[in-house]
């Protein structure tokens, strides 16, 4: 059984979602779905990041799935960090996405030196949260 | 104050940056600086600006309202100045209450002073805004990045 942190990567584009998974194979159990709904059907808690871009179907222009698929995640695991990606240009989409609980927004194409830079600074913010956690159930523990 | 600058220039975002520390030193913590067409300059911390100052239309996309459409995001909750150019049409009031059409013979500091001093702009008032420009209630373009016509 793999000890890899897991990775969902959500996108329509296969050839996108594979060098992605290029990119990030050797770190992380990497996931990927094509749609918003097969994206659903795959995020659990023990998915350490997403990356979800905002067009989920290359034949509508202006078809923002990664955002309803963003709302759902935050509210149904809030605590999952989610990084949007996007090729559209518009700088409004980036704050809708931050406003609505991603932790990052990135435009495609993406620069894989700073992702990797963004996943290690989540990975590392999810390691000092859940140490805090842990801390304050000892903490709570030993006051009982 | 936290301020974010939204412009379609990095030139002009850092001379508003220094022109606002120089003139509110005493008020100004953070200034942050974001250029319209590049949603990636978005960072967290912009979210809790108390401030946006920012051009209403990209410069390099004339016709889309994008600075109006992202600082709208914040109406009723955090305080805001539209900048517009001299293209406008001649039926477009030069100045309000928290926009300014530049050049002008207001001057910038006075205005930023009164957007600071007045709450901020209601939703009603972006529509009213609207209603003087309609091009600014326009839908997005969605612009998307042609890297390769997809994604």
């Amino acid at each position: 059984m793999s000890k890899e942190p897991k990775i969902l990567i959500v996108d329509d584009i296969e050839e996108y979602l594979k060098s992605l998974k290029a990119i990030l194979e050797n770190k992380f159990s990497v996931i990927t779905a094509t749609s918003l709904e097969d994206a659903r059907n795959k995020v659990s808690n023990d998915i350490e990041i997403i990356l979800l871009d905002i067009r989920l179907d290359e034949n509508d222009d202006a078809n923002k799935d990664g955002l309803l698929l963003l709302e759902w995640i935050k509210n149904k695991y809030p605590e999952i960090p989610v990084v949007m990606m996007s090729g559209y240009k518009e700088f409004d989409l980036a704050v809708d996405s931050l406003n609505l609980g991603a932790s990052y927004f990135l435009r495609k194409p993406i620069n894989s030196s700073e992702l990797n830079v963004i996943i290690k600074t989540i990975m590392e913010k999810s390691v000092l949260f859940r140490e805090n956690v842990e801390l304050k159930e000892k903490l709570k523990k030993f006051k009982t | 104050m936290k301020v974010t600058i939204l412009t379609g220039s990095d030139d002009l975002n850092f001379s508003l940056e220094r022109y606002l520390y120089f003139v509110f030193y005493e008020q100004i913590t953070d200034v942050f600086r974001a250029r319209l067409g590049c949603p990636e300059t978005m960072r967290p911390e912009m979210l809790s600006s108390q401030l946006w100052i920012a051009e209403a239309f990209n410069p390099d996309d004339v016709d889309n309202p994008e600075g109006f459409r992202t600082v709208k995001k914040f109406a009723g909750n955090t305080r805001s100045l539209l900048l517009f150019s001299s293209d406008r049409p001649e039926t477009f009031p030069a100045g309000g209450s928290f926009w300014l059409t530049i050049p002008s013979k207001t001057r910038l500091s006075g205005k930023i002073r009164q957007v600071i001093e007045n709450l901020p702009p209601t939703i009603e008032e972006f529509q009213r805004l609207e209603r003087l420009l309609p091009i600014l209630g326009g839908k997005p373009f969605n612009h998307h990045n042609d890297y390769h016509n997809k994604g």
